[in-house]
């Protein structure tokens, strides 16, 4: 299996000398390293309170403070740990998910396919965003008191962010379906499938075994530009009030925070424009990185 | 063409039904009703609100009494906006999201298309380049950073247009622009990729061989074909520009049915809530239903000629 597993010949290589991926891998790994090891570096609680009221950037808050005085550098660092974590294990889930139909769908083709990449179509056009806000709203407080009388007190905060993990995963999945569906359809005629079924060898282990190594660096590719999408969606429901409740942050709070002081007689740009500027970063870096990586692994996309 | 239809219109009512449901038991087996947030109101007072919107009896009960309700075209009162009908309510709220909507819906394909065919036709010059660098950045930017950067710039810098609000047409501009421009730049790629595949396949350099001009051969006859994935992404676009709008019509506090969506989660007002759903799911099924008769049709066209 592992020998299967390895890209095409001279994939990293070619990663390795297109330098916008060079950059975006620097400037990810950067930021990953900040927002790990940032409290080493800055000594301010993102969560306590100053007398010190929208304090433009100084050299003791580089990126100023906001309108309880907490130190924005602090914050857009505590917001990248949840929005970080929400879009890899997100992203992780609508890729185990997603993968596991798309193989199954079509590895055994006909109708099994037609009525799985049905579901899918049904999926496509309902506004799953939606339900999501509802369900979130409504789960929270169920999860909150299950949480509560388990005798996890510590972990009751951590309600909200669990539950978009679990339901921004449950919903990206579905261009992870249709990619590696596509994909399979093409491989499960070829010789080393039908060798392995005429050995006798169960579906289950052709299509983890033999099928899944063949297109891992399709499913890569996606799960590098799922990463963002599931932080776009966080942020999303975070601005609308819906996500990460304060005094926790993600970036999505942290901007909403940041659009609501906009006005002309005052502006108060570093609380929009920092988390922002570190959070369109991020996303680029991913989307960029994801490109390189299609360039480099899809020998059919090099032009 | 006709058993197709048939078959989706069919599918189109198992959608609703399915959405009607889960979320009308998701709203009702929450913790909180829409009358528990208010202060402590006398059991038989409570009994009497309950009753006037029929939010008593068993479960199973106001289940089957909403879905008559529903099929009747009677989507009840709102609980929130006392006496006023959901129905009054939607009628009031969704024509403004819906020209907000149509107008970025637009925006996105001409604009998307017409950038994403240009990066093709100079593939490899600075215009391909800087567009598609450009798209990469729009997709990465959320609309709550570009929306107020917009309104600090072109209402509060240089006065040109409101900040926000439903007044006049210009009002229209800023937001439509906002909920419009990643997609331009989703589309744009789309489009991009498509068109330099299309571009050499062999009737197009028939097409060339033949002496036909540049531009003949690419808005007359590569266009059509590769504008296809496009087609194909018109339903999830939909989709995105509804969820999007919510966002959109919170920043530029437009009076659409986003707001009364996001209002409606906050106080528990099932029958608002679920009307609102309803009406965005019939809608994008319906449009979903549209693209894709759209879609082979044009496919059939090809196939032809």
């Amino acid at each position: 299996m592992t020998d299967a597993l390895h890209a095409p010949p001279g994939a990293w290589r070619r990663l390795l000398k297109n330098p916008v991926a060079v950059v975006s891998l620097v400037v990810l790994a950067t930021i990953v390293f900040l927002t790990l090891a940032g409290p080493l570096f800055f000594h301010y609680d993102p969560e306590s309170l100053s007398k010190l009221q929208f304090s433009p950037p100084t050299a003791q808050h580089p990126f100023g403070t906001d309108v309880n005085g907490r130190d924005v550098l602090s914050r857009v660092l505590q917001g990248a740990r949840i929005s970080l974590l929400v879009g890899a294990c997100g992203a992780l889930i609508s890729f185990t998910v997603g993968t596991t139909y798309g193989l199954i769908a079509g590895y055994f083709g006909g109708r099994v396919d037609g009525a799985m990449m049905r579901f899918v179509e049904i999926l496509y056009s309902i506004p799953r965003l939606i339900l999501i806000i509802i369900a979130s709203f409504i789960f929270d407080p169920m999860l909150k008191s299950a949480l509560q009388a388990a005798g996890f007190t510590g972990l009751v905060g951590y309600s909200k962010v669990v539950l978009l993990i679990l339901s921004l995963g449950l919903i990206e999945w579905l261009t992870m379906a249709r990619i590696v569906r596509g994909q399979v359809l093409a491989l499960r005629n070829q010789q080393f499938v039908l060798a392995a079924q005429a050995l006798g060898q169960s579906h289950f282990k052709i299509i983890f075994r033999h099928i899944l190594p063949n297109i891992a660096g399709i499913v890569i590719i996606y799960l590098t530009l799922t990463i963002p999408a599931v932080i776009l969606d966080e942020s999303f429901l975070s601005f609308l009030g819906l996500g990460i409740q304060a005094p926790q942050a993600s970036w999505g709070s942290l901007l909403s925070d940041g659009a609501q002081v906009i006005n002309p007689v005052k502006s108060y740009w570093w609380l929009l424009l920092f988390p922002a500027l570190v959070m369109s970063i991020t996303l680029l870096s991913l989307n960029f990185l994801g490109d390189a990586l299609r360039d480099a692994l899809d020998p059919r996309a090099k032009r | 063409m006709l058993a197709f239809i048939l078959r989706r219109t069919i599918s189109l009512f198992v959608v609703l039904f399915s959405v009607i449901t889960i979320t009308f038991f998701l709203v009702r087996l929450a913790p909180g009703g829409p009358f528990s947030r208010e202060r402590k109101i006398p059991p038989a007072i409570e009994k009497q609100l309950l009753a006037r919107y029929k939010l008593d009896g068993s479960l199973w009960q106001q289940y089957s009494d909403y879905l008559k309700d529903v099929v009747r075209g009677d989507l009840r009162l709102s609980t929130k906006y006392r006496d006023r009908s959901v129905n009054e309510l939607l009628a009031q709220s969704l024509p403004v999201s819906a020209t907000l909507g149509l107008l970025a819906f637009v925006l996105a394909t001409t604009g998307g298309v017409w950038l994403g065919t240009l990066a093709a036709v100079r593939h490899h010059s600075w215009v391909d380049t800087t567009s598609m660098l450009a798209a990469l950045t729009l997709i990465s930017i959320p609309t709550f950073v570009t929306g107020p950067v917009l309104v600090l710039f072109f209402a509060l810098k240089v006065h040109w247009l409101p900040v926000g609000g439903w007044s006049s047409w210009t009002s229209l501009i800023l937001p439509a622009i906002t909920l419009a421009g990643p997609y331009v730049a989703y589309i744009a790629r789309l489009m991009r990729t498509s068109m330099l595949e299309v571009l050499n396949q062999d009737f197009v350099r028939t097409a060339r061989a033949k002496g036909l001009a540049d531009s003949r051969v690419i808005y007359g006859h590569a266009l059509k074909v590769a504008v296809l994935p496009v087609v194909s992404f018109l339903g999830p676009l939909a989709a995105n520009l509804l969820t999007g709008s919510i966002v959109v019509e919170t920043i530029f506090q437009i009076p659409g049915a986003g707001g009364f969506f996001i209002n409606s989660i906050q106080n528990r007002d099932v029958f608002l809530l679920l009307g609102i759903t309803i009406v965005y799911c019939a809608m994008l099924v319906l449009l979903n239903l549209f693209v894709d008769i759209a879609y082979t049709w044009l496919d059939r066209r090809i196939k032809l000629g």
